[in-house]
């Protein structure tokens, strides 16, 4: 697989856009939008532009995406589209891919009908809603696969491109703080009152985050006739199913195992070649402890991992998304950024993650994502010396 | 741009099922032709069924009936790490989404039904379809109003071509909500405020069953080449004069089911219109 990476965007608790993830990753204290839901629980919200905020016009969700699209296709050069009919979209999403507006169901019981929560369903697919302003003609799919829905959102426009399906894909993820979701987690009793600490022995849960992040993936002649940098791809993506649990990860993560050590193989990788990972890490018992000890199996304790989730938050659809863009940077910047929060890792794992920023020692980067379902999702980046900061 | 070596996908099973059981019969007495026995559901498949919503229901059972058909029944040692599933819907569970927002709506926001929280995610279905048949493979839920199963199906051969897996247990499953029934009573009084695709199929399952599940088995593995070989042709419609009448009028999953027709048909070649496309199945020899 070789996917260019032409143009990226994202927004996040961390930053509103690229160019600020990075400063927002260091430390461990919490992102400047930290909130508390009506559960109780810590929450973070994403640094929005002002400008894309429709005043519920729209899921919050997609305003999110549309800032992220806006930068990535700046970063992309394609103020205009090459081909439309090429061009697909193919992006995460959990909120926005429900009818979940609380007021509308109460009325809804009252046999109130209030058409304006389904005109904004209606309108508010993410992929289509994409598609449709942009008037592009290639496929668009919403991919809903929970936590993992933006890494296989990228990893299914690689494959796209592969295929010879599309020249150009939008792929990303988008997802917003939403009360139903809130509530639904509190009832998983997996989300914390406390600032979430991934890998650490103290953690308990997550805190939910929000935010958006868009990839522009092409075929190399694509971004060759385009004139664009091919320096930094999509070298390999592979998913597996646990089939075990509705909710919670194989114990051991040998589902999380067989998607990193496919995606290896389709990159033509070994494991020693991954400069480093960007983890799930959502700070919840299961998770945390089940990917440690897979990668553990898989890399002898001899690669780097982290969580930028201390600073994002799990940002559910759009979390895969963004961290592939945040892995992207750290490999065009050549450092990776300590684990937040972490002042004592876990002793049940067999290697901790990095408590400190350090060098990249490679130019390949694994992003992995679980989600409900049994769902476990791997991302190889390359990046090219040339293309690095 | 990466060239894979040729790939023959093979349509080798299908499964049409609403909640209430098999459709399949039905199905292959309209087109007057047969279809096996249906095998009926074990009992420790019931029990791991029981309370599980209708969307669940149907896609368990249609992925079922696929995976037992005749071709995929002659090699049963698939491996079951190369079988991957794909779900698509145009609105997903909206019954169970429903039910947990009424919960919180009565008892409060901290009293939500983890267990009705964790069934309403979209990719539940695929979920319990691994789980209840034993594969490993990559599972992928996608929910669009617009060509939900065409979006499957193009994934599936990508997946399929590039060697990602040997088999794709691909389904489209709709269910018939409080919500979509008020829909369609709105769209029947020409009150239609909702979405209207570009192409064909209503947003909203209006049927009288609480679901409708449809699969299909697509395989890229030499030993099952007792199915017809599946290819999508440069052709972007069928004419409809040519084009027999939909197999199951008023069905709200018409594609699945024109491929499902094909495949039950006796005709040695036989045509389906999915999303801008054309399918041709070619039985008993290449195309």
């Amino acid at each position: 697989m070789n996917v260019c990476i032409t143009g990226m965007g994202c927004v996040s608790p961390a930053a509103p856009d690229c160019a600020g993830t990075w400063d927002g990753l260091q430390g461990d204290d919490p992102p400047a939008l930290t909130g508390v839901s009506e559960t109780g629980q810590i929450v973070f919200r994403a640094v929005a532009d002002p400008a894309y905020d429709s005043g519920g016009a729209r899921h919050r969700s997609l305003d999110l995406l549309l800032q992220a699209l806006d930068e990535a296709r700046s970063d992309a050069g394609l103020d205009t589209l090459p081909d439309p009919a090429r061009i697909g979209v193919c992006l995460g999403a959990t909120s926005a891919s429900f009818l979940n507006d609380m007021l509308f169901h109460r009325r809804l019981r009252d046999h109130e009908l209030d058409p304006e929560p389904i005109r904004r369903f209606f309108s508010g697919n993410p992929a289509e809603f994409v598609k449709a302003r942009l008037g592009l003609g290639g496929p668009a799919m919403t991919v809903t696969n929970a936590c993992a829905s933006g890494t296989d959102a990228v990893g299914i426009a690689a494959a796209w491109l592969a295929g010879g399906v599309c020249d150009l894909v939008i792929a990303g993820g988008a997802d917003e703080l939403h009360t139903v979701s809130a509530a639904g987690f509190y009832s998983l009793g997996v989300t914390s009152q406390h600032l979430c600490r991934p890998f650490d022995r103290d953690r308990d849960g997550l805190n939910l985050g929000e935010g958006a992040a868009v990839l522009i993936l092409e075929t190399p002649a694509s971004a060759r006739r385009r004139g664009r940098r091919t320096g930094l791809t999509v070298a390999g993506y592979a998913a597996a199913g646990d089939a075990r649990h509705i909710t919670q990860p194989d114990p051991e993560g040998t589902g999380i195992e067989r998607a990193v050590r496919n995606a290896l193989h389709q990159a033509g990788l070994r494991p020693d070649d991954i400069g480093f990972i960007n983890a799930h890490g959502t700070g919840t018992i299961h998770n945390d402890l089940a990917e440690g000890l897979a990668f553990a199996r898989i890399f002898q304790g001899r690669c780097p991992y982290h969580s930028t989730k201390g600073k994002t938050g799990h940002t559910l659809g759009a979390a895969g998304a963004i961290e592939a863009v945040i892995a992207a940077l750290m490999l065009r910047r050549g450092r990776i950024a300590a684990s937040c929060r972490c002042p004592r890792p876990d002793p049940d794992l067999p290697f901790a993650p990095a408590t400190r920023e350090m060098p990249v020692s490679s130019p390949w980067a694994l992003s992995t994502s679980l989600a409900f379902g049994g769902c476990n999702s791997a991302l190889i980046l390359h990046c090219q010396p040339e293309e690095q900061d | 741009m990466p060239t894979h070596p040729p790939v023959t996908i093979r349509l080798s099973g299908c499964g049409l099922c609403s909640s209430g059981g098999s459709r399949l019969g039905e199905l292959a007495e309209r087109l007057g032709t047969v279809t096996p026995d249906a095998v009926p559901l074990p009992a420790d498949l019931k029990k791991q069924l029981r309370r599980r919503s209708a969307f669940i229901t149907a896609g368990v059972m249609a992925a079922r009936e696929a995976l037992q058909s005749t071709s995929e029944a002659a090699a049963p040692d698939a491996d079951p790490t190369a079988t991957g599933i794909i779900v698509t819907s145009r609105i997903g569970d909206q019954n169970t989404t429903s039910e947990f927002i009424d919960d919180l709506l009565d008892f409060g926001l901290d009293q939500g039904s983890p267990i009705k929280f964790a069934h309403s995610s979209h990719n539940a279905a695929a979920s319990y379809i691994a789980t209840l048949s034993g594969i490993y493979g990559p599972a992928v839920t996608a929910i669009n109003f617009a060509d939900p199963f065409a979006n499957g199906l193009i994934l599936a051969e990508c997946w399929l071509r590039q060697r990602v897996c040997r088999r794709i247990v691909l389904l489209q499953i709709e269910s018939c909500s409080r919500l979509s029934q008020i829909l369609a009573g709105h769209a029947a009084e020409g009150d239609a405020f909702v979405f209207t695709p570009e192409r064909e199929g209503t947003v909203y399952a209006d049927s009288r069953e609480p679901c409708e599940a449809a699969c299909l088995l697509l395989s890229a593995r030499p030993e099952d080449d007792a199915g017809p070989v599946l290819v999508r042709t440069d052709v972007t419609s069928i004419d409809r004069t040519a084009d027999a009448a939909e197999p199951l009028p008023g069905h709200p999953l018409p594609e699945p089911v024109r491929l499902i027709a094909a495949l039950l048909s006796r005709s040695p070649d036989a045509e389906a219109a999915i999303g801008g496309a054309v399918y041709r199945l070619h039985r008993n020899r290449q195309p």
